[in-house]
Order: structure tokens, then sequence, then C-alpha cells
């Protein structure tokens, strides 16, 4: 089999008259991971996501809410997995996949259905969460893509809230 | 020899020997007792004369030391007397008395005897031989403490007694007298056997000569030299060499059974002696007796149950004759009736007399007699019915051949027409034999016609079996491609898996391109393009999962049509051999036809053999009712000789008196 690296694909490319791939250094982008939960698309900033693993085993916690999964192990550390579904609609996901969250000093993840795709957008797409309702503090905004509104998880939020029911 | 003086004769012997043995039996039982009696009645006299004679002696020798010890007590008496009186002092009454009865008049006693003094202690106070000395110990002192202790003080005791000179003890005999002022036994004493000379022997002889007369004889007494010292007639002769008087010496009580003979040439005769000895005297009192003469009571005895014997012999007899003429005469009325019975005469019967109760079982004899006579001629009655109805028969018989005779004769005619006939009727089936043979020939045709069809039937069946092969193989092969398809999905969800990990390591690449910032933009690309080809993949994977599902469900679409042609060429395979079996029927059919037109054909072939023979058959049956009328006239004749039989029966029954007679009637029952 021929090998083909890394230099013949880019070329290849740049021939190529690509549309998705528009190195425009005048307009600012933003990269957003954007992942479904069930029926449900969220999404979340390039920057904090360190990567998506899948098929690890989750160790049940005991004494914790319901929506700390339990643990997984990804090289030798624990990160806690957090199930937004049960979060947010009481109900458990049944999935095996899950978001790492980068550089924190609690090392969390969440458990996702599906990875959707990596975008970049402008940051005139970003707009502000209008609504108002229970869940409205887990969004820090939401961005539009293809015409749909996705929202933006609020990670801090979620670690406030960890942090007031297991304190 | 008639059979009531058999019976007089039998009956008097059996009476003889039983009456004989009864009289020998009473005779020796009777002989026995009267002796047992007599030999008792002489034992008790010698006894009682023996007891007497001892006693008689005791008290001659009791008197005689009585006066002797009462004597020496008077004398006590009056020197104690004498001391009590102060006349003179105990010690001087004392020696008065030692000297009187040491040295006085009744000092002794007989040749040995004397008179002592003791004290109650035993001491022999004054004593001629061993005065000082204590006999408290020796055997005798118990009988003198007991006459010491006794009312009157006073008594006669008996001891043996033995010297140190002696060789053997004697009878010793003491009168003993207490008196009491003075503590003195007084004591008289002799050996017995000293006083035979006090005792006077005729005291007693009338009584031993006269002991006998009970058994007309006598007693004596011989000494034990075999003196006899009281005889009637033999006083002081000695009878010491007849053996049985040495055996009385010897045994000295019994008795003994010998012969005697008085005098010389005296006929000899048993006697019997029972003897008892009288010690103190030495004497030996016998009483004898004649042996013939103890058995006198059993004469009369004897004489009477003889004549019992002979009476009751003469009755027993004179009965037992009654009965026997009794027996005879029954037996004689049998014999009359019998005698009459073998001349033909059946008209007797046997009519007992007396009452019912007296009946025998010669009665009973005679009651069945008369039954078997009675069932004999209604026999014989009977029988005379039948010849009379054989007769008759034979009468018919003979008439009737006569009438065979002349129809076996017309049949004989008819036969031989049915022969004719016959021979008509073969040559007709012999021409339906050639037609059967022609039908025959075109059924064989049919059959074979039928096998070759029958043959291509079965290589149709196999044709559809080798289909229906393949068909099952087509559709194993369609099992075994949908299995492969399986797999193939197996791959492909494998393919699957790995596009989409490869999807997220892109993905994973694509975030760490860009943390990298600038420096991974170009990775970031790569990373990208990657994720999209996995896209693609997954893409194309599913592409492949949506074909690999059509295929399936065109598999099972075929198999469900293989299916559906394996049913199709069942029916078809059923259909073959429907056809099959179809073909064989008819085949079967075809040969079951050629059989029984071959069996048809066969058949009228041996039906025309058969005619033939039938035909010589009843020519043969021509002959026979030829000679069935020979045979028709033969009976006739026979049938003349089977009266001529019947009539010889008749003339022998004829013999036999059945009925009595109107005048015989009331004299012929015996």
């Amino acid at each position: 089999m021929k090998l083909i690296n890394n230099r013949e694909i880019v070329e290849k490319l740049e021939k190529d008259d690509s549309k998705n791939i528009v190195v425009d250094t005048t307009v600012k982008t933003l990269k957003f991971v954007i992942f479904e939960v069930d029926d449900k698309t969220y999404s979340l900033p390039g920057e904090i996501v360190q990567e998506i693993v899948l098929d690890l085993p989750i160790y049940y916690l005991p004494f914790v809410p319901p929506y700390i999964r339990g643990l997984i192990n990804r090289h030798g550390q624990p990160y806690t997995v957090v199930d937004i579904k049960t979060l947010f609609e009481k109900k458990e996901l049944s999935a095996r996949r899950f978001i790492i969250i980068r550089n924190r000093e609690d090392k969390i993840s969440l458990l996702i259905s599906e990875i959707s795709k990596i975008i970049n957008i402008e940051e005139s797409s970003v707009s502000k969460i209008t609504s108002e309702n229970n869940t409205s503090d887990y969004f820090l905004n939401s961005i539009a893509v293809n015409g749909e509104d996705i929202p933006v998880l609020n990670i801090e939020q979620i670690l406030r809230k960890i942090n007031s029911d297991i304190s | 020899m008639k059979s009531s003086k058999k019976l007089f004769y039998i009956f008097g012997g059996v009476a003889l020997v039983i009456f004989g043995c009864i009289a020998t039996f009473v005779y020796s039982f009777s002989k026995s007792m009267v002796l047992s009696i007599q030999e008792h009645n002489i034992e008790s006299v010698s006894t009682l004369l023996t007891g007497s004679i001892n006693s008689m002696i005791n008290s001659s020798v009791k008197n005689s030391l009585k006066h002797s010890a009462e004597n020496t007590e008077e004398l006590v008496q009056y020197y104690y007397s004498k001391y009590t009186s102060g006349d003179m002092s105990k010690d001087a009454a004392v020696g008065f008395i030692r000297d009187l009865i040491l040295y006085g008049p009744y000092s002794k006693i007989g040749e040995t005897g004397y008179v002592a003094i003791l004290k109650s202690n035993g001491l022999l106070f004054i004593h001629p031989k061993s005065e000082g000395v204590n006999v408290s110990k020796a055997s005798f002192w118990k009988d003198v403490e007991g006459v010491l202790n006794s009312d009157d003080k006073e008594g006669y005791i008996e001891y043996e007694w033995k010297n140190k000179d002696e060789k053997e003890s004697r009878t010793k005999s003491g009168y003993i007298v207490y008196f009491e002022p003075w503590d003195m036994v007084i004591w008289a004493s002799a050996y017995k056997s000293e006083f035979i000379d006090l005792v006077d022997k005729n005291d007693f002889r009338d009584d031993i000569l006269h002991a006998g007369d009970p058994f007309d004889s006598y007693g004596y007494v011989i000494d034990s030299t075999g003196m006899f010292v009281i005889h009637p007639e033999k006083e002081g002769v000695s009878a010491a060499q007849n053996s049985f008087v040495q055996e009385m010496i010897q045994n000295k009580k019994g008795y003994v059974k010998y012969m005697w003979s008085n005098g010389e040439g005296g006929k000899p005769y048993k006697k019997i002696a029972y003897y008892g000895y009288v010690k103190s005297l030495d004497w030996i009192v016998v009483i004898s007796a004649d042996y013939k003469k103890l058995l006198e009571p059993v004469i009369p005895l004897t004489i009477s149950i003889g004549a019992g014997l002979f009476i009751a012999l003469f009755v027993f007899l004179f009965v037992s004759n009654i009965i026997g003429k009794i027996i005879a005469k029954k037996i004689n009325r049998f014999n009359t009736i019998f005698t009459k019975a073998g001349t033909g005469d059946l008209t007797l019967e046997y009519r007992a007399t007396g009452s019912l109760k007296m009946q025998d079982e010669i009665d009973e004899m005679g009651a069945v007699f008369n039954s078997f006579i009675g069932d004999y001629k209604g026999i014989l009655i009977k029988l005379r019915e039948i010849t009379d109805t054989v007769v008759e028969l034979i009468q018919a018989l003979s008439s009737s051949s006569q009438e065979t005779s002349s129809t076996a004769n017309q049949q004989a005619a008819a036969v031989k027409e049915i022969v004719s006939t016959m021979e008509d009727v073969d040559a007709l089936t012999r021409s339906i034999e050639k037609k059967v043979i022609e039908i025959t020939r075109i059924s064989e045709d049919t059959q074979s016609t039928v096998q070759n069809g029958f043959g291509i039937v079965k290589n149709s069946m196999i044709k559809m079996d080798e289909i229906n092969i393949a068909n099952k193989t087509t559709i194993d092969g369609i099992r075994l491609l949908s299995e492969r398809i399986d797999n193939i999905w197996d791959i492909v969800n494998m393919i699957n898996g790995i596009a989409d990990q490869t999807k997220i390591i892109a993905f994973n690449a694509e975030l760490e391109a860009s943390a990298a910032g600038e420096a991974g933009k170009n990775f970031q690309i790569v990373a990208t393009e990657i994720r999209r080809l996995a896209d693609s993949t997954v893409h194309s994977t599913n592409e492949i999962k949506e074909k690999i599902t059509e295929i399936q469900k065109s598999s099972d679409r075929l198999i469900l049509t293989s299916e559906d042609g394996t049913e199709k060429i069942k029916e078809g395979n059923l259909l073959t051999e429907n056809i099959n079996n179809l073909f064989q029927d008819i085949l079967n059919s075809a040969e079951v036809s050629t059989d029984s037109t071959k069996n048809v054909s066969k058949s009228i072939a041996q039906q025309v053999v058969t005619f033939e023979q039938t035909l010589i058959a009843i020519k043969q049956i021509s002959g026979g009712v030829d000679n069935i009328a020979v045979a028709a006239r033969e009976t006739a004749g026979a049938s003349d000789n089977l009266r001529g039989v019947s009539e010889s029966i008749e003339s022998i029954l004829s013999t036999y008196t059945l009925e009595e007679s109107k005048e015989e009637s009331n004299s012929e029952t015996y």
C-alpha cells in the first residue's frame, strides 16, 4: 500500500478548491465542538475540550448526586463523569463516549451520545441566550450553525453546581 | 352236613373252650388264694406261739428277780428302822446289810446271779466283786435311770453283757428297787439263760402240740442240735440228719417245704413247716402241716365250678340249636324258591314270618330277592314284546326287499339314458376348451403391453427423485450463502467500528492541532480530512449494509421459492406414484386375467377328463343297480331266515311262567 504523508494531502488540498477550509486572517473566528446528548445538540468552546474518548468503563461512586455517574481512568488520571441529561432532564443517558475537559484542577468529563463536528464560526454568530429558565445558568450563550441555535455549555457553572452539591 | 348241625358243633366247640379257660382260671386263682390264707394262718400261729413262750419266760425271770430284790429291800428296811429307833448306828446297820448281802442266804441267784446295792450316781456301794466302781458310764445305766425316774422307782431291765473272759455277750436281766432314805438302789441281776431250769416245759407242751389242730397237724420243738425237745412221738430223738431240720437250725425263723414219709415204705408227701426261735431257751418252735390238707377247702369249690360250667354249656348248646333251626328253616325256603325259578317258574315270592322288629338279615335278603325277581320278570315281558315287534319288522323288511328289487330294475334303464346324454355334453365341452385357449393368448399380449408402460412410469419416477435431490442441494447452497452473508455483515460492522474510532481520533487530532495554535494549522487540515474520510467510510459501510440486507432478503425469498418448488416436486412425485400404482393395478389385473383364463382352460380340460370319468362311473352305477336288484332278492331270503330265529326266541320265552294262574295265586308264596 502506498503511504500518503501529510504534505501530499496538503498539496492536494491546496490544488482543490475546498469550501470548508478557508483561512482568512482578517475575520476573527472561534472554534466550537458540537455534540449530541440523545436528541439534544450542545456545544463547547474548542479550547476547553482536551479530547474525545470512547468505550471506557465507568467506576461507580457512592454518596454523590445522580448526575455524577462515576469515574473514568484516562492515562492514570481519574475524571469525574457528568451526565448532563440527568442534570437537565433527570433521565440517565445510555452511552459510552466522553468529552475530556482540558487542564483543570477539577478533572471532569461529559457523557455524550455522539460527537457531531468541530466548527470555526465568526464571533458575530455567537449570541446571548435570551430565554430565562432554571437551566439557563448552565449556558454561556448560543451559536448559530446552518440556521440552528446551539447552546454553549458553561462548564464553570456545572463545576459550581457539583461543588455546592458535594459540600 | 346241615347248617343247623354245623352251627351246633361250632358254637358247642367254642363254648367248651371258653368255659374251660374260665374254669381253669377260677380254680387256679381260688387255689392260690386258699393256700396263701392257710400259710398265713400257720405262720401266725407259729409267731404267736413263739411270742407267748418268750413272754412266759420273761415273766418267770422278772418274778424271780423281783422276789430277790424285794426280800433285800425288806432287809434294808429292817435295819433302817433299827437305826431310826436308835438301836444301832447307821454304819452298824449298813455293815449288817453288807454282810447279809455279800455272804447271806439271799446273796446268790442261780449260778452267777447276785444282789448288789448302788448309789443313785452309779457308784457300786455294796457289790461282791467291784465295790467302789462307778458304772454311770455303762450302756445299761440309761435303762437304770429310766426306772429311777419312774413314779414307783422300781422296775425290770434287760441288757446285753459280756465279761472280760467271755467271747460273746449274753442277755442279762435285772430288777431294781430304790430305797430313798439312804439313797440305795437295790439291784438283783442274773444271766437270763440260767433261768431255763426254772422254766417248766410242760407248761408249754400242750399248747405246742395242739397248735397245728386247725390244719389237722401238730407243733413240735427242736433245740439247736436237732434234738426233738417236744414232739408227740419222738421226744429225745435227733432229727439232725434231715436237711430241712438243718435249714431250720441255720435260719432260726421262716418256713420250709419238704417231702416226708411216715416210716419205712410210706408214700412220701409234701409238707410245709413254719418255725420261730426262742433264744432264751434255745428252742426252735415248729408247726408243720400236710400240704394236701391245706388245699381241702378248694375241693367243694372245684365241684361247684364244674357243675356250673356243665349246666351253662348245656343251656348254651340248647339255645344255639334252636337258633340254628330257625335260620335253616329260612334257608330251606330260599332253596325251594330257587329250585322252582330254575325250572322257569318265577311266580314264587319269599315272605318273612313274624313281626317287623323280629326280621333279620335273611328276611331283608328275601325282600331284595323279591325285588330282583320282579325286575327280571319285567325284563322278560319286555323281551317278549320286543321279539313280537322284531317279527313284524322282518315281515315288513321282506316285502320291502321285493319292492327294492323291482325299483332297481327301473333305475338301471334310467341310468343308461343318462349315459347317452352325458356323451353329448362331453362333445360340447371340448369345443368350449378351444375357445378358452384363444382368450388366454390375447390376455398374455395385454399383460406384456402393460408391463412396458409400467417401465416408462418407473423411469419417470427416478427422474423426479433426481430433480428433488437437485432442488434440495440448491436450497442448501442458498442457506450456506445466507450464512456467508452474515459473516460479511460482521466484517462490515467491524469496519464501521474502526471508521467510528478513526473519526474520534480525527476529532482528537483536530482538537490537539487547534490547541497547538498556528503551528498545528496544517495538521488540523489533515485531521479534518481524515475525519471526513472516516465519515465517508461509515457512509460506504452503511450502503454495504443496505446491499447486504437486500441480498439477504433476496436469499430468503429464493429459499421460500425453492421450498415451494420442493412442494410442487413432491406433488409431482405423488402423482407419478399414483400413476405407478395405477399401472401396478392394471398389471395385476392383466396377470389375474391371464391366470384366470389359464385356470379356466385348465378347469375345462379337467372337466373333460371328469366327464369321461363320470361317464365311466355312471356305467359302473348301471352295473351296481343291477347288483342291487340281485341283493334285494337275497335280502328277502334273509328276512325269512330271521323270522325263523325270532320264532325260536319266542318259544324260549314261553317256557317262563311270568304271571300266576288264578287258582294258584294264594298258595305260591314262601
